[in-house]
């Protein structure tokens, strides 16, 4: 048969074309011998989350954390308990960027794209013991930039949860952003990070500024699939717009449109939760502006699907004279409304 | 090397033992090379990237879990760091008249003639399939990866790698029946 008759010919090819150039055993022996000796693992550093949104998803991480492979590199610890599921299927790429300034590495070693998120892994180490890192920005080759959601990261203390790691890297973090902000995606996408780095101070106050470190590399888009929904359902007087659903391997993402004004100041919070074909309930674990995501990749899931949203949260809603600084409220003052508003749909 | 005699390298290796590593990279350094230089068809980039391979193999193998494939592993690292030189370097295309050096010693001359004709209009076939379909075929059939690897190595899922495949031995096939002489004179 021509095919079994081809991929012979392509295997015959592809030897005979490896085989004259294959290097001498001398230079296989050198590059063994520049082999730098193995690190031993040490150090005592913390897992503290770096935003407000990422203490109260703390717990969940814990719960999630199971067994610790000491001998794993932070990054790849992170990525495991943050996207578990894409980690297991090979979906997470190995890019491992760097760049130095006055002494201190950010290296970009893994990452991940799909049509709701970009997920970047990095470490910051130099003489330091403490840094911090902000990033500053990341934008598509064509200067489209992408909303950061969620950023987790280490701290002093950490190794208590998940275990010893290569001492340089003080500082480890998994940063998320919104990809479903980015117009035209194609099946790879040009990114460009920048990265700011802080030296911290012993009593953690801010020392001085390093950087911007600017990395430039490209990601292969998993793919998703996107279901307009676009269906309002009505409870206690108020409705609510699903407008759709985007499916891709890391989250699922539910994107609500709601219909002020409300009889309370604030933006609704909704208490939302996604039953699958399979019958598996589902509850959002993360919340942006205008999306609430559910963690696991559904794409091979097939038939009826219902989002519920069982409640609205109203938080308390800031004084007039608080002039824009953090206020937390009383828990009293919170106001709940019951539903449910309940949404149907196919996954095809 | 049989799987428990691998399996004892791997923990060798993982425990610091250079000599067992040595042992590893020989096994596998047909397929690392190989593999870079088919992406590259530049020796001295391969080699680059296959000296970081072997870097992040010696660094990371003791993260390397049980049950994993450690070509299959390997291969992922041989195929990243060629995509971050890329990157790094904007590697220039390699023109369509490229042709190796071929001899194979132990072939008789007008047979060696022949797979060197055949092979070069092989050669010109997979230049003139898209680089994904390309970098497919090269996993399959020179790294000799199972599918669910291919896909594993690429970042993409098994169907896709199937359908890539499919595709792109039905382009070579198209390619190479247009050229009546591929084959005949065997």
């Amino acid at each position: 048969m021509y095919g079994e008759r081809l991929e012979q010919e392509l295997r015959d090819y592809f030897y005979t074309e490896t085989k004259t150039s294959e290097p001498s055993s001398e230079w296989w022996d050198k590059a063994i011998l520049r082999l730098p000796e193995q690190k031993r693992r040490s150090g005592w550093f913390g897992f503290v989350p770096k935003t407000r949104l990422a203490w109260v998803l703390l717990p969940l991480l814990l719960l999630v954390a199971g067994t610790v492979y000491g001998a794993s590199t932070i990054i790849r610890e992170l990525f495991q308990r943050f996207a578990g599921h894409v980690e297991k299927t090979g979906l997470v790429q190995e890019l491992d960027l760097s760049q130095t300034i006055n002494g201190v590495t950010v290296r970009l070693e893994r990452a991940y794209a799909d049509p709701n998120a970009v997920l970047l892994g990095y470490t910051v180490s130099g003489p330091k013991k403490n840094y911090s890192s902000y990033v500053s920005e990341l934008s598509t080759a064509d200067g489209q930039k992408i909303p950061g959601m969620l950023t987790m990261g280490t701290v002093p203390g950490s190794e208590a949860i998940l275990g010893e790691w290569d001492d340089s890297k003080r500082l480890a973090v998994i940063t998320t952003f919104d990809s479903s902000m980015i117009q035209g995606m194609s099946s790879e996408i040009n990114l460009k990070l920048e990265i700011e780095v802080e030296e911290l101070s012993m009593f953690g106050s801010r020392k001085s500024l390093v950087g911007p470190f600017i990395l430039e590399f490209s990601l292969p888009l998993q793919s998703g699939k996107v279901i307009d929904v676009g269906q309002t359902a009505e409870a206690e007087g108020i409705p609510i717009t699903l407008e759709k659903v985007v499916i891709s391997p890391w989250v699922t993402q539910a994107v609500f449109q709601f219909h002020p004004p409300y009889d309370s100041n604030g933006h609704p919070v909704p208490i939302v939760s996604l039953e699958l074909p399979t019958g598996t309930l589902e509850k959002s674990f993360l919340t942006t502006v205008s999306g609430y995501y559910f963690l696991g990749d559904f794409t091979d899931q097939h038939g009826d699907c219902t989002i519920v949203i069982s409640e609205l949260v109203f938080p308390p809603n800031p004084p007039p004279d608080s002039g824009g600084k953090s206020f937390k409220g009383k828990a009293e003052d919170t106001k709940r409304l019951s539903g449910p508003w309940v949404f149907h749909f196919t996954l095809p | 090397l049989t799987e428990s005699e691998e399996a004892a390298l791997i923990r060798r290796s993982q425990a610091g033992d250079k000599d067992a590593f040595r042992a590893l990279v020989e096994n596998y350094k047909k397929v690392l090379f190989g593999t870079a230089y088919l992406m590259t068809h530049d020796r001295s980039m391969a080699e680059d990237a296959v000296q970081e391979t072997l870097v992040k193999m010696w660094k990371h193998l003791p993260s390397l879990r049980q049950g994993v494939s450690l070509k299959a592993w390997l291969v992922r690292i041989v195929v990243n760091e060629v995509n971050r030189q890329r990157r790094k370097k904007q590697v220039p295309t390699v023109p369509l008249e490229y042709v190796p050096e071929i001899m194979d010693d132990c072939d008789a001359l007008e047979t060696t003639m022949i797979r060197n004709e055949d092979h070069q209009k092989l050669r010109r076939a997979l230049e003139m399939l898209p680089s994904e379909q390309k970098e497919t075929v090269t996993l399959r059939y020179f790294s000799d990866l199972t599918v669910p690897e291919v896909a594993a190595v690429m970042g993409k899922r098994e169907g896709t790698v199937k359908s890539r495949l499919s595709r792109a031995l039905d382009r070579l096939s198209g390619i190479l029946r247009s050229d009546k002489e591929f084959g005949g004179r065997r």
